[in-house]
């Protein structure tokens, strides 16, 4: 009888797949997935060539506009203003006054409006101060790096918060 | 006997099926949605705000507490502690002995201290080692102004305003009075920071 059966099993060509296996892996893995994935953290995109510098603990960024500069590069978003040549801004870039970077600036002037728009006819103490998140090279010196903080800082985005990657435990 | 056989395979309840082919999907799919948006790399922030020069009008300005750490190069730091005889402030024989035995100045113009250390750590935990006592003697205080010079790297000035700001997870929490008499353990020190560019008199 059994080995009757078991020639209509060959006979039929009938293949079972054990995905038991499969299972355990894939519930791992979502288990493991779902633990990192987190609706409210801001995701940075961060810009090829930059290096962002490390800290042992920082608080968590919160959502704001992003600013990123690196040796080549000034971007908003992901859009980019301007050149650097191996960390200095190209003379066009900056205003008389040795301080502001003119496109910098003019991005700067347009995004506020835009958040003075949605706040009209709030009671200004109510507006929360304009944030700016900063994603800047870690070896750039601090020399480059002011000129950008003294723009934002003219565009009223006088709260910075300055991009950094937790180093892993 | 047969028939004993029959009746006991009737009574026999059928195996169950499950079927897995939609569960399979919905991992599938839940899977690779999740992969595209993982993050493996943590980012963080680091807070501060930009120093406004603050003019004042009176012509007897109330009396401020001010603390300015000017950050010549990643392994030295200078701290200056305005004049803090008409403030309010806490464990005064505490502050008084850290100003007499690491601070230069007077009464009138404040007080200035010199800290060099081999590495940038090194000068941070030297650094923390006097805002503990000033920020046990204000506890209420947040703000520190952090001035500093052009050729400073970012890595370096940023690791100086996070100690500035904190003793992080590994430095020792302190104790700290609040306005209420109570006392708490904290790591907090200065969560302010005020950057601005070091004076050129100070270069």
């Amino acid at each position: 009888m059994a080995i009757a059966r078991k020639r209509r099993h060959r006979e039929t060509g009938d293949m079972s797949l054990n995905v038991t296996s499969l299972m355990d892996v894939l519930t791992v893995l979502l288990f493991f997935l779902i633990k990192s994935f987190s609706v409210t953290s801001t995701s940075l995109l961060v810009p090829e060539g930059l290096a962002l510098p490390h800290l042992d603990q920082a608080a968590g960024a919160e959502e704001a506009l992003v600013v990123s500069l690196s040796k080549t590069d000034l971007r908003v978003g992901e859009r980019r203003l301007a050149k650097l040549n191996s960390g200095s801004y190209s003379p066009s870039d900056v205003a008389g006054d040795g301080s502001t970077i003119l496109p910098l600036k003019h991005a700067l002037d347009k995004e506020i409006k835009k958040r003075n728009a949605l706040f009209e006819g709030t009671d200004s103490s109510r507006i929360p101060p304009a944030k700016i998140l900063l994603q800047v090279d870690k070896r750039l010196p601090f020399a480059t790096v002011k000129l950008l903080l003294h723009t934002a800082s003219q565009a009223g985005y006088s709260d910075y918060q300055f991009a950094v990657m937790k180093t892993l435990e | 006997m047969l028939r004993k056989d029959t009746r006991r395979k009737k009574h026999r309840i059928p195996l169950a099926e499950i079927n897995v082919v939609s569960l399979m999907d919905i991992l599938t799919t839940l899977l690779f949605f999740l992969i595209l948006s993982a993050n493996f790399v943590e980012f963080g922030a680091v807070q501060a705000k930009s120093s406004s020069p603050e003019v004042s009008t009176q012509s007897d300005p109330k009396p401020v507490f001010a603390l300015d750490i000017t950050l010549k190069s990643p392994t030295s730091a200078r701290i200056y502690l305005g004049p803090i005889a008409k403030l309010k402030f806490q464990k005064s024989d505490q502050l008084n002995g850290l100003i007499q035995r690491q601070f230069k100045g007077n009464e009138r113009l404040g007080y200035l201290s010199t800290i060099e250390g081999r590495s940038t750590k090194e000068m941070i935990a030297k650094l923390q080692g006097l805002l503990i006592p000033i920020k046990q003697s204000f506890p209420h205080e947040t703000k520190a102004v952090l001035s500093l010079a052009d050729p400073l790297v970012y890595e370096d000035w940023i690791q100086v305003m996070n100690g500035i700001q904190s003793m992080g997870d590994e430095g020792k929490a302190f104790p700290l009075t609040n306005a209420l008499g109570k006392t708490e353990k904290t790591v907090v020190l200065f969560p302010t920071v005020l950057v601005s560019e070091m004076g050129r008199f100070e270069r």
